[in-house]
């Protein structure tokens, strides 16, 4: 017994003797003049060497599908049911099928005219792989009209409808060849009439409200005609696909734009910053263009999103995270952006840029475009640039 | 024997482990951090005085020469609490840590030629610092608080391995081969004071290890030459200096991201380190014992120059053991080893020009747990640096504790 308080006794009396010890904080550090290390904290703003604006087609798969044309705009909306949803009635008649939408924004001349056709889509496809240049060539067929609207820009949850080609939505109800595992059950794409001077936005499959979701409704009754059914579909996918010409070429402006989209990237020379350098703050500001920037009362805050890029050029990635960036207050075009991150990243190391697009959600549901002064521009107080206050070792 | 192996094992393993307390003194991010020279804990209790000093159990780590007298297989583990009451004249703390202080073994190969293989792993030094420097930027347009916060971690630990011989009854010679390795951290934090402005960290990371050797020698028994010397016993010990290879890394955390410099490879020269010292046994029952150890760190070299604020060291120990009776029945007291001692340092520290010194009270205790158990404890206490120049004083408070076991090992039992 005694033994064994004799060995326990250092370790207690070490452990009682620790616990008395103080946590080293701030408030109870001591200053000496001993060799620490020192830093010395500086602060520059440097102009972006260079900038681009270039065009990648990305799905949408949004809130809102888009369909019509505006100012050099197009949007197509494809959509279609879940084939699974249809029950099997190969000894129907389709008496009716129509179409219902519910209108969410408009872009363009709300007096215009808008329209579109409908047309049987002729290939497997899905939302999240389906872009501009998949509607470019054998995706529908545009030879057999399968329902039309003529009309124009409506309340802002105005319903839409449009009654469909019965010989299509017959198809639906058929039963699937063997071997196939959707027969020619691909759904439909609404394409923008010639004489249309709007886009207009709808609500999409992938809203929560089932009010609000496209449905299509069929009534069908067997072949002696006495026995009428009628069946309402609101579950099925849809996107659409957008586009416009030429954004690149304004060498003097960098374009965020939405629904297309045509994304920028500025690029930054830090290589005066060596490895070890701390960015405590770098403010990323760019001027807006109002005259050509291209918003509505649909696009909500404006916001663009600031990310780093991965690798040169426009295919190089980006990184997921982002920042935002928005009107600086107090100024009308000035739009401030936290690029500390990036910054950092690039000290020491290679620079691939900042990428800039429209930010959040809007970006895949509008025609919104962001257009800012570029590196380029004829005024050097409108160039974007950069405000970064840093830190390097002193001895 | 295995019970007590155990619990050896368990107070290296737990001392080893242990890292409890918040930090050191301030002083340690200066050099290779505060020295460890430490022969044993009984030393620890005699004003870490050594050199000379010999024992039948006790191995002393810093003059393999001593090993000669030990007559059984000895192994000792031991740990070192450290508290420092730090002031700077207007701002005071009390920080403290407690560590593992080493694991030595010993096994006597031919105990009547003094013939004994030891080798074990002991600190070589320690550095541990954590303070705050506060600072502002303003510039054109940006204002910007912050505070540094300058932490130090890591140390160099000694391997060694060693044999003694004594080719006379008053000659003890022996050597060891050590391996100092280790890793020193200085990590540097800017802290804005706004969550608007990004911290971030600096670490400096310099990895280590090299070979040195030890070699020392005892001269007893001086009644030859003066019959009033004849209790004395001389002790001297040379350790060479060392050409540390060092890689050398910085390591950013910035934003999160962790960004590490490519190693640079260098060296790091710690010079040699001579001691002397005397043990004088006038009685069966008291020894006295007296050490000198120099440093000559003006040779030392970091990164191709004299590292800054350093300057030679040496110290000087001394004291005082009542041994205990080896009576069988005594009593406890009787059987226990009493120790008084004074270490006087000039340390190698020297920040501005300002020589900082230190001294230290030091007492201690042999208890015996069993007939081959000892329980060793030394308590001392000290003040190092100044206040001249803006400095920082320590008082320091060190508690150490070890745990000696001595056995005879490969004995035939003797038959009937």
């Amino acid at each position: 017994m005694r033994d064994g308080i004799y060995r326990a006794l250092p370790i207690v009396l070490a452990f009682v003797v620790a616990a008395c010890s103080e946590d080293p904080t701030e408030q109870n550090a001591l200053l000496a003049p001993l060799p620490f290390l020192e830093v010395a904290v500086r602060e520059t703003t440097i102009t972006a060497t260079d900038g681009e604006t270039f065009r990648k087609y990305v799905p949408m798969n949004s809130l809102i599908n888009l369909v019509g044309q505006s100012d050099g705009y197009t949007a197509y909306l494809p959509m279609s049911i879940y084939s699974n949803q249809f029950p099997t009635r190969d000894t129907v008649n389709v008496v009716s099928a129509r179409l219902s939408l519910r209108a969410a924004s408009f872009f363009g001349d709300s007096s215009g005219a808008f329209g579109f056709t409908v047309h049987r889509i002729e290939r497997n496809w899905n939302q999240v792989t389906t872009i501009w240049d998949s509607v470019q060539s054998g995706f529908y067929d545009p030879s057999i009209l399968r329902g039309q609207y003529s009309g124009g820009v409506g309340a802002d949850t105005e319903m839409v409808y449009v009654e469909l080609d019965t010989a299509m939505a017959r198809e639906w109800l058929s039963s699937v060849p063997t071997g196939q595992t959707s027969g020619s059950k691909f759904g439909f794409i609404l394409i923008p009439t010639p004489g249309t001077s709007v886009v207009r936005g709808f609500h999409s499959f992938e809203m929560d409200s089932t009010q609000n979701r496209p449905s299509i409704r069929i009534i069908a009754e067997n072949l002696t005609q006495t026995v009428r059914d009628t069946m309402t579909f609101t579950l099925g996918i849809d996107t659409f696909t957008g586009n416009v010409d030429g954004l690149e070429s304004h060498t003097d402006l960098l374009s965020a734009q939405s629904g297309v989209v045509y994304r920028s990237i500025l690029n930054f020379d830090v290589s005066f910053m060596t490895k070890g350098t701390l960015i405590s703050k770098a403010e990323l500001l760019l001027e807006r263009d109002p005259r050509t920037s291209r918003l509505n009362r649909f696009s909500g805050d404006s916001i663009i999103a600031i990310h780093t890029m991965l690798a040169k050029g426009a295919l190089g990635g980006f990184e997921p995270f982002s920042t935002r960036g928005a009107r600086k207050a107090g100024t009308a075009d000035t739009y401030v952006a936290d690029a500390r991150r990036a910054v950092q990243a690039w000290v020491g190391s290679t620079s691939y840029g900042l990428l800039l697009r429209v930010g959040g959600d809007q970006e895949f549901q509008s025609f919104d475009l962001l257009t800012f002064h570029s590196p380029s521009a004829s005024s050097a107080a409108l160039r974007p640039r950069l405000k970064i206050l840093y830190s390097v070792p002193k001895n | 024997m295995k019970r007590k192996l155990f619990v050896l094992c368990a107070l290296a393993f737990t001392a080893s482990t242990l890292h409890a307390g918040s930090g050191g003194s301030i002083y340690s991010l200066m050099g290779i951090g505060d020295l460890r020279m430490t022969p044993n804990v009984r030393a620890a209790g005699m004003g870490y005085a050594g050199y000379a000093v010999t024992s039948p159990s006790y191995i002393n780590t810093l003059s393999p020469a001593s090993w000669t007298r030990l007559e059984r297989v000895s192994m000792e583990a031991s740990l070192l609490y450290e508290g420092f009451s730090s002031t700077n004249g207007t701002q005071s703390r009390y920080l403290a840590r407690t560590d593992f202080s080493g694991a030595m073994f010993a096994l006597p190969l031919s105990p009547r030629d003094g013939i004994t293989l030891g080798m074990g792993f002991t600190p070589y030094s320690k550095v541990d610092y954590d303070t705050y420097t506060t600072q502002g930027y303003t510039g054109v347009e940006d204002t910007m608080l912050y505070s540094i916060n300058h932490k130090g971690l890591g140390g160099i630990s000694k391997g060694q391995i060693g044999l003694s011989w004594a080719p006379t009854r008053k000659i003890s010679i022996g050597a060891s081969l050590n391996y100092l390795f280790g890793t020193l951290e200085a990590r540097t934090s800017l802290i804005p004071s706004s969550t608007g402005y990004a911290p971030g960290t600096q670490n400096e990371e310099t990895t280590m290890n090299g070979v040195n050797f030890t070699v020392s020698a005892l001269l007893d028994n001086l009644g030859d030459l003066v019959p009033a010397l004849s209790p004395l016993t001389l002790g001297v010990a040379l350790t060479t200096g060392v050409d540390l290879s060092t890689t050398h890394r910085y390591t950013y955390i910035f934003e999160g991201r962790y960004d590490t410099t490519s190693e640079q490879v260098g060296r790091l020269v710690i010079p040699m380190t001579l001691g002397v010292g005397f043990a004088y046994h006038p009685t069966d029952r008291w020894l006295f014992a007296a050490d000198i150890t120099v440093q000559p760190w003006s040779m030392s070299e970091f990164r191709g120059a004299t590292p800054t604020a350093i300057r030679d060291a040496r110290s000087i120990g001394m004291g005082v053991e009542r041994l205990p009776s080896r009576e069988p029945g005594a009593p406890l007291l009787d059987r226990t080893a009493f120790r008084l001692g004074f270490l006087y340092q000039a340390t190698y520290y020297n920040p501005n020009g300002e020589p900082i010194n230190a001294w230290a009270a030091t007492a201690g205790l042999g208890i015996p747990v069993s007939q081959d158990t000892h329980l060793n404890l030394a308590v001392d206490y000290g003040i190092r640096g100044t206040l001249n120049q803006g400095l920082i004083l320590d008082h320091i408070f060190r508690f150490s504790a070890s745990l000696t076991i001595s056995q005879r090992w490969f004995m035939r039992p003797e038959e009937d």
